[in-house]
């Protein structure tokens, strides 16, 4: 036992010496939910800044009454950059210009009979300038067409043409009953990808480098045995991503206040199949490479796309066919879903034993390759 | 003059034998076109409600089926309505039972929601005039005034991802290839054989730049074919941009390569500063979803401004002069680092 212990405290202080593996494995994690939590949780709070210009070309008070619900509604998320009054063909076309070019997210044109028609009952059309598909114009939009929808509907409460506003209420279904935070459902998925990219690079540098340059055969002199080899090896990724796992918790906890039960046996028993799965696919990568930049190869052709296919950062909806079943078969997509269910965050949308007969499919596959594939001399 | 090409086809095979730099460079770029353009390329879909009618079912069922944008699925029972959203078999739910309107949104949506909730308003709203037999006052016309017809939030991302493809490779290129080199020991015989410094600078540069080139250029041609996603290509704005990047970006990897003065060490910084590039520059995520503190520092980073460019080159924006400036400048850049640093990072040791 003292000779794996030996072993895996000498994995470890290989591992923290590695720039690559402490940029990916120990900052990326960290600066990414940091990133993720500072952008999103932004935006779930509705601080979302646009710039938005506004044409007034009515002469009547209802224009004016418009632009002042505009700032009283959006007033938050919106700039209004400048409100002209008028509407000359020269200034709807600077105006067009500035839409274009992006200085500013999105224009609103208020007709010259807005306030007339209004009055008379005539619905009005009212003109939004934007740039479709860029998120920042579509958000400026959108808010803008709410928010004049909103007016014309309380126009009619006031002047009597609506009388009784329809009750409504918003439940919440799936998961516990709590309301979740962006960070809390993106932290999961966080501690996921660290373990990953943790068992699909650090085991392949460590295990494919070693036999490249000969290290494994020499611990062959030494009276140490292959299997306390990966022993050791095993244990030191394990405490490792404890560690990382602590810190990304750790971050979630004391910057952006999650509230997290990692430690029900359920979380627990996903994050070590997370853990375990992860090594396992290092180990199968480590099998199937010659070299050790075959391995490296290998081990970003898994990367990114089960990263992004497994839903780790956005839930994942109406995809193709071809790729719907690409996520079936991801271990990631059911690590994560199945952790997030543990945690009470969402429901499952896959049966609670695919959650765990996925990754354990892979785990098994993995292993029972490795096994036949990895010798200790150095050989595949 | 042959012994630059010499050092040209050398690189090539090198390129071409190292798996992990033709997966970097060529096929991970195209994954990731692919993952987004299946996720975000198809144009905008419907959202899909399902709805419990436990009373006056005529009314909101003409109201839903006038509303845009929306495929509705009767469910019977309100338990199966809760549970075709728990598990995103619906979008979200509705029950209407004649005098109120419960809507049910599924909690692990989190980005999803606020778009669910903004439809539930408009519901609202239109049953409410529905009732009242009246239309609505305002009707609100969306006009797009951008250059594409078409254009969708992949119309952003392909020319995003073709400029840090062409950043990515620049930068390796002199914080990696180069590095690389003087790591293994190839540098310091190569410099003591009747080559100029420079020789193997620019074959190194010209091979990865020439690779990263080809990997934009099959990026665009797989988001044109694949998702027949349209541009309007200005093809002098284009090869403008495409070369002002990869100048830039290996003049970035030769101030790396001088601040780490340690080959692994640039290599690393080199990630670091691609990876930061592609969170903060309106790449993965848009840019006006950054708090402002993010936006200012994304602002610094030229990939921000490299990818405006080349979103300018390929019609989707408008070319601007601010956008045109930064590509020069950023050219000029890593014309001047080159010529001042590039000697430096071909050091031996």
């Amino acid at each position: 036992m003292k000779a794996v212990l030996t072993l895996a405290a000498a994995f470890m202080r290989t591992s923290l010496r590695e720039r690559n593996a402490l940029f990916w494995f120990w900052l990326f994690p960290l600066v990414l939910l940091g990133l993720l939590g500072a952008i999103f949780g932004a935006v779930e709070r509705g601080e979302l800044h646009v710039d938005i210009a506004l044409v007034n070309g009515d002469s009547g008070p209802l224009g004016h009454e418009l632009i002042g619900f505009l700032h009283s509604v959006i007033g938050e998320n919106a700039r209004f950059v400048y409100i002209q009054e008028g509407n000359g063909e020269e200034r709807l076309a600077s105006v067009r210009e500035d839409v274009e070019e992006a200085r500013v997210h999105a224009a609103l044109l208020i007709p010259p009979e807005f306030s007339r028609q209004m009055s008379a009952g005539i619905p009005t059309r009212i003109e939004i300038l934007y740039r479709r598909g860029e998120a920042g114009s579509s958000t400026a939009a959108s808010l803008l067409a709410e928010a004049l929808e909103e007016f014309g509907r309380n126009y009619l409460f006031q002047s009597g043409g609506l009388a009784k506003a329809v009750e409504a209420q918003t439940c919440l279904v799936g998961g516990e009953a709590r309301t979740v935070s962006y960070v809390e459902f993106v932290l999961p998925g966080v501690i996921i990808m660290a373990f990953f990219i943790a068992g699909i690079f650090n085991v392949p540098n460590a295990i494919v480098f070693a036999k490249e340059v000969g290290i494994l055969k020499r611990y062959l002199a030494t009276p140490l045995l292959s299997w306390q080899y990966f022993f050791a090896f095993f244990l030191s990724a394990l405490f490792l991503s404890l560690l990382q796992g602590g810190a990304v918790w750790a971050l979630g906890r004391f910057a952006f206040g999650t509230r997290l039960p990692l430690l029900r046996p359920a979380s627990l028993a996903f994050l070590l199949l997370a853990f375990a799965t992860s090594v396992a696919l290092g180990l199968l990568i480590s099998a199937l490479a010659h070299t050790h930049q075959g391995a490296m190869a290998l081990a970003n052709l898994f990367n990114l796309p089960l990263q992004f296919l497994g839903g780790l950062y956005f839930p994942i909806t109406s995809l193709p066919k071809p790729l719907q079943i690409l996520m079936a078969v991801n271990p990631l997509t059911h690590l994560a879903e199945g952790l997030r269910a543990a945690l009470g965050l969402s429901a499952r949308t896959f049966p609670a034993w695919a959650n765990f007969l996925v990754p354990l499919l892979w785990l098994g596959v993995s292993v029972f390759l490795a096994v036949r594939r990895i010798h200790i001399l150095g050989e595949t | 003059m042959r012994p630059f090409f010499s050092i040209l086809g050398a690189q090539y095979r090198v390129f071409i034998r190292n798996p992990l730099d033709l997966f970097l460079t060529v096929f991970l770029p195209l994954a990731l076109t692919l993952i987004f353009g299946f996720i975000w390329g198809g144009g905008q879909t419907p959202m899909r409600a399902g709805v419990v009618f436990l009373a006056q079912k005529d009314l909101l069922a003409s109201v839903l089926l006038d509303s845009p944008n929306l495929v509705v699925k009767e469910f019977a029972e309100t338990e199966d309505l809760e549970k075709a959203v728990a598990k995103r078999n619906m979008d979200f739910g509705i029950i209407w039972d004649g005098t109120r309107l419960t809507f049910l949104f599924n909690r692990g949506r989190i980005q999803d929601n606020p778009e669910f909730a903004a439809k539930a308003r408009e519901i609202i709203r239109r049953v409410e005039l529905r009732i009242a037999g009246l239309s609505p006052l305002i009707v609100v016309e969306k006009t797009h005034v951008g250059k594409l017809s078409a254009a969708n939030w992949f119309h952003y991302i392909v020319p995003g991802l073709m400029a840090m493809a062409l950043i990515q490779t620049g930068v390796f290129a002199i914080a990696g290839r180069v590095a690389g080199m003087r790591e293994l020991g190839i540098l310091k015989p190569m410099l003591v054989a009747p080559l100029s410094g420079w020789s193997v600078l620019l074959g190194v540069g010209l091979v990865r730049m020439s690779l990263g080139l080809a990997s934009a250029g099959l990026l665009l041609l797989f988001a044109r074919t694949v998702f027949a996603a349209e541009f309007l290509v200005d093809f002098g704005l284009l090869i403008f941009y495409a070369l002002v990047c990869g100048l830039g970006a290996m003049g970035l990897g030769a101030v790396l390569s001088i601040v780490a003065r340690k080959p692994g060490t640039a290599a690393a910084a080199g990630m670091i500063l691609v990876q930061t590039m592609l969170f903060l520059s309106g790449i993965y995520i848009p840019f006006e979803f950054l708090p402002a503190g993010l936006q200012a520092v994304g602002q610094i980073f030229p990939a921000y401004h490299m990818a405006q460019g080349m979103r300018a080159a390929l019609g989707v924006v408008e070319q601007t002069p601010p956008f045109l400036w930064a590509g020069l400048g950023f050219g000029a850049f890593g014309f001047l680092s080159l010529i001042m640093l590039g000697r430096v990072s071909l050091r031996p040791e």
